[in-house]
């Protein structure tokens, strides 16, 4: 989405150069690099936001879920990787302007991005898309597609001796997620006027993960509903005298939620509600310790 | 011991010869040699550690064996093949500790094993079809669980997660089933029960019941081969098989 909104700036840059965006004119850049072509149609760059993370992920769930890596050795791959994306993306020589990274949008299909209408309209594309990422979500999970992956969770490999391919499970769920972000992605950019490397910064994924555990966990509706709180109160915390503190009020928070809510909120409110109705429980939750075949 | 070419038909549904394996220099499986007829019921016994999951392990592809044969239908070659490829085959295997999925209703957990495509597009737009449901009720009436089906698996009493997972492995309708202890842990009107459900199994498939209990086994009354340090030291009925000198002297030590 960035390329495509450095692309639209067009001459109006500082430099007035009207195909090379400014940091490559900076950097005595000649021509345009092979992977900026087409991002000046707009059609060509929504298919790319789908199409780049899906690619990059699948590719890399193929080797990572064929080679059974799993749990926490999985988390620190994937941080790993992000790590080093930033560090490639810093470099100038990348080709995204580096640490600056890309900003200065002028406007996207022909409206000005920092007009009030724009934003407008860029909010509600935003709820709209949340909403078709929650359907999509959601027909993933009731689906048998979802059992076998709830199935995967909690025995690996008796799901494996059934006859089920894990490891394309995997990737599928992980290939659907890599293109949701890029969509998420691609919404964030125009609205914040601004996209550079540090995004990739694994404390972001951090943070996307204490959305959810706030949210509740192994719900839908929690991992939005977390997302909105966590950031409500990131939006609080970051614009007043408080602002040097934030990390560690949200270090606070996912320790409290651990500690006092593991359900997260939605959870802990139907709890409470169930209780309301039924003040005696008739069922015995099971142990969620993960069940695996003798070894 | 004539090798077996490629292509060669063999009328045994499972055929293992020469099999080895081992695990950081310790022969877990040295020279085992085995094989199961189609219909026929087997039971393995042995003391610990005499190999007897790892055979399973290797059967189901969960490890590959450093040299030997390991044919099944005559001519399907299983060191080849992956556990989901194996599991298609028509390989059921039900664990030692049962293993079910907790947090599925017993009802989805049969689903699950329910016979039918399993590739993810086909599991994305999956629809159960009025057959498959009957099917899965007919399951759910054989391991006794019906009244039970929209429970969470995991609130099952260490018995009935037994015969769930049986109820999975007839879900599967393989044509081999390996079943590894399904007594243990069960109360003597369990055990009973658990050896009529598995006769039950046995006269339209294949079964392989790795067991310690001997009154089990009695009861199932079929061939017995027994397992000693990774190769077969006894084979026949069990009467035959528990007066046999070598037998009695692994089991007691010497």
């Amino acid at each position: 989405m960035g390329m495509y909104l450095m692309r639209q700036i067009g001459s109006r840059g500082t430099y007035g150069n009207p195909i090379l965006p400014d940091f490559m004119v900076f950097l005595n850049w000649k021509e345009l690099p092979w992977y900026w072509y087409g991002f000046d149609s707009f059609p060509f760059a929504m298919l790319m936001v789908l199409l780049a993370p899906g690619l990059l992920a699948f590719v890399f769930g193929w080797f990572a879920f064929r080679s059974r890596v799993t749990g926490v050795y999985l988390s620190i791959i994937t941080q790993a990787l992000t790590y080093a994306l930033l560090l490639a993306f810093f470099r100038n020589d990348m080709g995204f302007g580096g640490n600056n990274g890309l900003t200065d949008f002028k406007d996207i299909l022909g409206f000005n991005v920092q007009a009030q209408a724009t934003r407008a309209a860029l909010f509600s594309m935003t709820c709209v898309m949340l909403i078709a990422g929650f359907l999509i979500a959601r027909g993933i999970v009731v689906s048998k597609l979802g059992k076998v992956v709830i199935a995967i969770r909690d025995a690996e490999s008796r799901t494996r001796f059934l006859g089920y391919r894990v490891d394309r499970f995997k990737l599928f769920v992980f290939t659907v997620s890599a293109c949701m972000a890029g969509v998420a992605g691609a919404l964030y950019v125009p609205q914040v006027g601004i996209i550079n490397p540090s995004e990739f910064a694994p404390a972001n994924s951090i943070e996307t993960v204490i959305w959810v555990a706030v949210g509740g966990r192994g719900t839908l509706v929690g991992a939005a509903l977390g997302g909105v709180v966590v950031n409500y109160a990131k939006t609080i915390f970051t614009s007043g005298f408080m602002a040097p503190y934030w990390l560690f009020a949200l270090g606070a928070l996912f320790v409290f939620v651990t500690i006092f809510m593991p359900k997260g909120i939605l959870g802990t409110a139907q709890d409470w509600w169930e209780k309301r109705r039924r003040p005696v429980p008739t069922t015995t939750p099971p142990e969620p310790a993960p069940a695996e075949g003798r070894a | 011991m004539i090798a077996s070419s490629p292509g060669q038909l063999t009328s045994s549904l499972l055929y293992l010869d020469g099999v080895s394996v081992s695990f950081d220099g310790f022969k877990a499986i040295r020279g085992l040699s085995l094989t199961i007829e189609p219909g026929e019921m087997r039971a393995i016994i042995g003391p610990n550690g005499a190999g007897k999951t790892t055979m399973m392990d290797i059967i189901t592809g969960k490890t590959k064996p450093d040299v030997g044969t390991v044919m099944f239908g005559g001519s399907i070659d299983l060191t080849r093949l992956d556990e989901a490829a194996i599991a298609n085959l028509g390989i059921g295997r039900k664990f030692q500790k049962p293993t079910v999925f907790d947090f599925h209703t017993i009802e989805d957990n049969i689903l699950l094993a329910l016979k039918a495509p399993r590739t993810v597009a086909r599991t994305l737009f999956w629809k159960t079809a009025a057959a498959q449901q009957k099917r899965i009720d007919d399951i759910l009436g054989i391991i006794k669980l019906g009244d039970a089906r929209e429970r969470l698996a995991g609130s099952l009493s260490h018995g009935q997660k037994q015969w769930l997972e049986i109820g999975m492995l007839l879900a599967q309708d393989p044509k081999l089933l390996l079943v590894d202890e399904p007594a243990a842990g069960m109360t003597d009107g369990e055990t009973a029960e658990t050896a009529v459900l598995l006769k039950e199994i046995a006269r339209d498939h294949s079964v392989i019941v790795v067991e310690h209990d001997m009154g089990f086994i009695r009861e199932l009354g079929v061939k017995v081969t027994v397992l000693h340090e990774g190769s077969v030291l006894a084979e026949g009925p069990l009467d035959q098989v528990s007066a046999n000198e070598r037998v009695v002297e692994v089991y007691l030590g010497r």
